[in-house]
């Protein structure tokens, strides 16, 4: 039956090509979410922006894929045509063209097995979870005083971490969880065991580890059980795997990479020697200060000794001294200058006194006289009689007189 | 905490001689810094000296209980 004759009689769909464009992307890309292409480069061509753009090709098809610049920053390998790889990516669509295309994350030569494969998928999981991140690493202790160790109790890496220990750093503790660190159930059993060592107390550190081995061999520090005990571990975790150039995905996760279990020992262990001849620097670095501050206090002590500071109280006193004689002098000239005002103002007076009174009259040549015999002072002639007795006062001296003849 | 005493101690004693090289304290508190100090250094020295690493093992028994057994330090 054709859509047209339908009992409803609707119109068919008909789709907006930005629409079913976008209907195809999610469908491509909720079937395809992650997923492994194996094929042969072609086109091959890195843009400036960074971004990367080819074909992956075999006898039959061509998928057209793009590694966008962050994923390209982390390719191991120069990609080039020809040759054969295998990519981990999302098939999606390029809506703006029309076309589906793989976005590749990754991109590995191909021949590498199956344990590569997903050691390169758990790392780029991980990495995308943030596990990797540096922020969640914590620094060493400098001087631990126990350390934790998970690796098995019977291999060489144990034996070595503390031979290493007890040369370098013998003030240590060490506690050991022991742990089977490969086969089946081992990567569970590291994890618990770094989980255990978390809950005891004072654990500063956990060196987690092994000896060498093939990939199989090391395989359970590529799992993610581990990798996420390590991540949770509050205290700081040294991975210590196999040889120098085995990377695991403990390492990592891990705060800091071993390149082998002796050198996680040698890295966390403090070297007993360096810190007793660090003591020795630091305490003749203490008696030298201590000796400067002798000098120089000595030093200062003699200086102010003769400075003018410790003699200036003496010369205070004499100065003070030297200023009220200073002061006694001049007060005793301007008092004598004010007697002598004073005397001279009281000489004045005097003499002015003095030329008022009647003796100053009489020192003139001046006399007084006084009628006889009740001395009644004289001021005219006609007071007088012939033989009126009179007194006559002098400046110096009196006379007794009789009146001749009066003229008036 | 015993074990924390070592990285205290050594704190200490850089501490002091940063104290006494800044200058900032007096004559008599540098002397008596530097009567701490070699108390201190002898003290660390003593401590480093007759130090014998101890290995202890943490086991796990089948009802998850955590146990923990004294080894002798290994030479």
């Amino acid at each position: 039956m054709r859509h047209s004759e339908s009992s409803e009689s609707s119109s068919p769909k008909v789709y907006r090509v930005s629409e079913i464009t976008r209907q195809l992307r999610l469908l491509l890309e909720d079937t395809f979410p992650e997923i492994w292409v194996e094929g042969e480069v072609s086109n091959y061509k890195a843009h400036p922006s960074g971004h990367v753009y080819f074909s992956l090709k075999d006898e039959a098809g061509e998928l057209r894929c793009v590694m966008f610049r962050s994923d390209a920053a982390t390719l191991r390998f120069s990609p080039s045509d020809g040759i054969k790889v295998k990519a981990l990516g999302r098939v999606t669509v390029y809506e703006k063209r029309g076309y589906y295309q793989l976005q590749a994350f990754l991109l590995l030569p191909a021949g590498v097995g199956d344990l590569a494969l997903a050691f390169e998928m758990l790392k780029e999981k991980l990495k995308e979870e943030g596990l990797f991140g540096d922020e969640h690493k914590k620094p060493l202790p400098q001087f631990p005083m126990k350390i934790g160790v998970v690796t098995a109790s019977t291999g060489a890496a144990l034996r070595d971490i503390l031979n290493i220990m007890a040369r370098r750093w013998p003030l240590a503790t060490v506690l050991v969880r022991p742990s089977r660190v490969q086969g089946d159930g081992a990567a569970v059993e590291i994890a618990e065991a770094i989980d255990d060592l978390n809950r005891c107390p004072d654990v500063e550190l956990i060196i987690v580890g092994r000896g060498g081995g093939s990939l199989e061999d090391l395989w359970a520090f590529n799992e993610e059980v581990v990798a996420r005990a390590i991540y949770r571990s509050e205290v700081p975790v040294v991975s210590a795997v196999g040889h120098e150039v085995d990377y695991t995905i403990a390492d990592f996760v891990a705060g800091v990479r071993a390149p082998t279990p002796p050198a996680a020992a040698e890295i966390v262990a403090p070297d007993i020697n360096e810190i007793v001849f660090r003591l020795e620097g630091l305490f003749s670095r203490a008696l030298r200060a201590a000796g400067e501050r002798v000098k120089t206090f000595s030093e200062r002590m003699e200086a102010l000794r003769r400075s003018y500071g410790l003699r200036r109280p003496r010369d205070i006193v004499l100065e003070r001294w030297q200023y009220l004689d200073d002061m006694i002098r001049r007060m005793n000239t301007a008092m004598g200058h004010r007697l002598e005002i004073g005397a001279s103002a009281v000489s004045a007076l005097q003499s002015r006194l003095e030329s008022s009174s009647p003796e100053a009259t009489l020192s003139r040549g001046y006399c007084i006289c006084r009628k006889l015999p009740d001395r009644k002072l004289v001021t005219r002639s006609s007071e007088l009689a012939e033989r009126t007795p009179v007194s006559l006062q002098f400046a110096q001296g009196s006379a007794e007189c009789e009146v001749v003849e009066v003229e008036v | 905490m015993k074990e924390l005493k070592f990285e205290e101690q050594m704190k200490r004693l850089e501490e002091i001689v940063g104290k006494i090289e800044s200058g900032e304290v007096g004559l008599d508190d540098s002397i008596e810094l530097c009567q701490e100090a070699s108390g201190l250094v002898k003290a660390l020295k003593k401590k480093l000296s007759e130090a014998e690493l101890k290995v202890q093992e943490l086991s796990k028994d089948s009802d998850g209980e955590l146990g923990l057994s004294e080894d002798e330090g290994e030479e």
